[in-house]
């Protein structure tokens, strides 16, 4: 699969789904998980990727992060078998509600450290499953965006990105200092990305969008 | 919102900058839960986020020094770390000091935290030397109606007895520690809002007194 595909669904089913056929794609595969079998592949496959982004955006470190999604699944696993779920075609909120928790438990301690899983796991998880970060060598993206810093057209820009990523400096700061308009902040973004993205196509990375 | 929204409002790069307030960001994830488009953007911006040269020079490309240069350059920013610490720690800390059983200015070690290191993993080595017994440790990102606790490594609240916090007026706490309390230990710092939400701003690891 290459970045930004769309995300993996069950075999032959059209890439882009509705809202309904997503809907319709958790209640099966909610009942699926309840008669048993391997159907949590399935579950992996779908939800794992955006999961990990919920873990790593409440700033948890990344072999944490892979020992709470394990949770938040089994978690998620175990209640379809035990007592089934309330909206089968809610699965996608109710994993999402499950890391949430599991995440603010985290931060409060509440959660016993779980290490021995992490390594092997990950190593045997499908291609599909693994995030951007997790399959492009951290040495490759690094020179990737400094591939980007160095041909972004203005200086600018690169300022832009510095303060608001790295300083996380308020967007509205940021423009009101470098008296930009919403419009020209977010052409700034716009730019960066589409840049990006065409380095990492050039590093064979495809960006199928 | 809808997917069409998010994208026009760059929601993705905002999100992974910290951007969004709290509605908007539980509106996002879930959406980003079944949507590939948004999910590769925000993957795309975290790894670029991640990436990102801390520093640029004019011409736009990354900074690189000379190895003596780079070395110097670490330590003056090492120096002005460890005197604008001492600054504002002396500053919120002088009055209540000489109140306290060690008035003495060499018993006491002022540490600053780094303001973007606010993971637990994130853990700032902290060395106190021989004869220290009192650690004034400035922890930035003081929000208004926040509360700074102290907890251990297994996530348990540290007695309230061993430390105390307080604000300065450049939004940042001001955390009083018995050295002892730190020896060999990990502390971490969490500022809980009334909401119940708990942010973690970061940690400190005690080496062996020297």
């Amino acid at each position: 699969m290459s970045y930004g595909d769309p995300l993996p669904t069950a075999p032959g089913t059209p890439m882009e789904k509705s809202l309904d056929q997503q809907a319709e794609g958790d209640s099966s595969l909610v009942m699926a998980i309840s008669q048993g079998g391997t159907s949590q592949d399935q579950l992996y496959l779908r939800y794992r990727r955006p999961l990990l982004q919920v873990f790593l955006q409440r700033r948890i470190a990344r072999d944490v992060a892979q020992d709470l999604l394990q949770r938040t699944f089994l978690q998620a696993i175990k209640k379809i078998r035990a007592e089934g779920l309330e909206d089968p075609s809610k699965l996608g909120g109710y994993l999402y509600r499950t890391a949430c928790n599991l995440a603010t438990a985290y931060w409060r301690g509440e959660l016993a450290r779980r290490r021995d899983m992490d390594t092997e796991l990950l190593a045997n998880l499908r291609d599909e499953t693994l995030s951007l970060e997790e399959r492009v060598d951290h040495e490759l993206l690094a020179k990737c965006v400094r591939s980007l810093m160095m041909h972004l057209p203005m200086a600018r820009d690169r300022e832009v990105l510095l303060r608001f990523y790295i300083n996380e400096e308020p967007k509205e700061s940021i423009c009101r200092s470098l008296d930009l308009s919403d419009l020209q902040f977010n052409q700034v973004l716009w730019r960066a990305r589409q840049r990006f993205g065409e380095i990492l196509r050039k590093h064979g990375f495809s960006l199928a969008r | 919102m809808d997917h069409l929204q998010f994208k026009s409002n760059h929601t993705a790069a905002a999100y992974v900058a910290d951007g969004l307030d709290t509605r908007t960001q539980e509106a996002f994830e879930l959406h980003m839960m079944t949507c590939s488009e948004c999910l590769g953007d925000v993957e795309i911006w975290r790894a670029m986020k991640r990436t990102l040269p801390r520093e640029i020079t004019g011409s736009g490309a990354p900074a690189v020094l000379p190895r003596y240069q780079q070395r110097m350059h670490r330590w003056k920013i090492a120096a002005s770390i460890a005197v604008v610490g001492v600054i504002a720690a002396g500053g919120g800390w002088y009055g209540r000091s000489l109140e306290g059983p060690w008035a003495d200015a060499e018993q006491i070690a002022f540490f600053s935290l780094p303001p973007l290191a606010r993971g637990f993993s994130d853990c700032s080595p902290v060395t106190l030397e021989s004869g220290t017994r009192l650690l004034a440790l400035r922890v930035p990102g003081a929000m208004p109606d926040q509360q700074l606790v102290a907890i251990d490594a297994n996530g348990r609240d540290l007695d309230p007895k061993i430390y105390s916090t307080r604000v300065q007026g450049d939004a940042s706490w001001i955390v009083r520690l018995r050295s002892e309390s730190l020896t060999d230990r990990t502390i971490r710092f969490e500022a809980r809002s009334v909401d119940g939400t708990a942010e973690p701003l970061g940690c400190v690891i005690g080496a062996a007194h020297e």
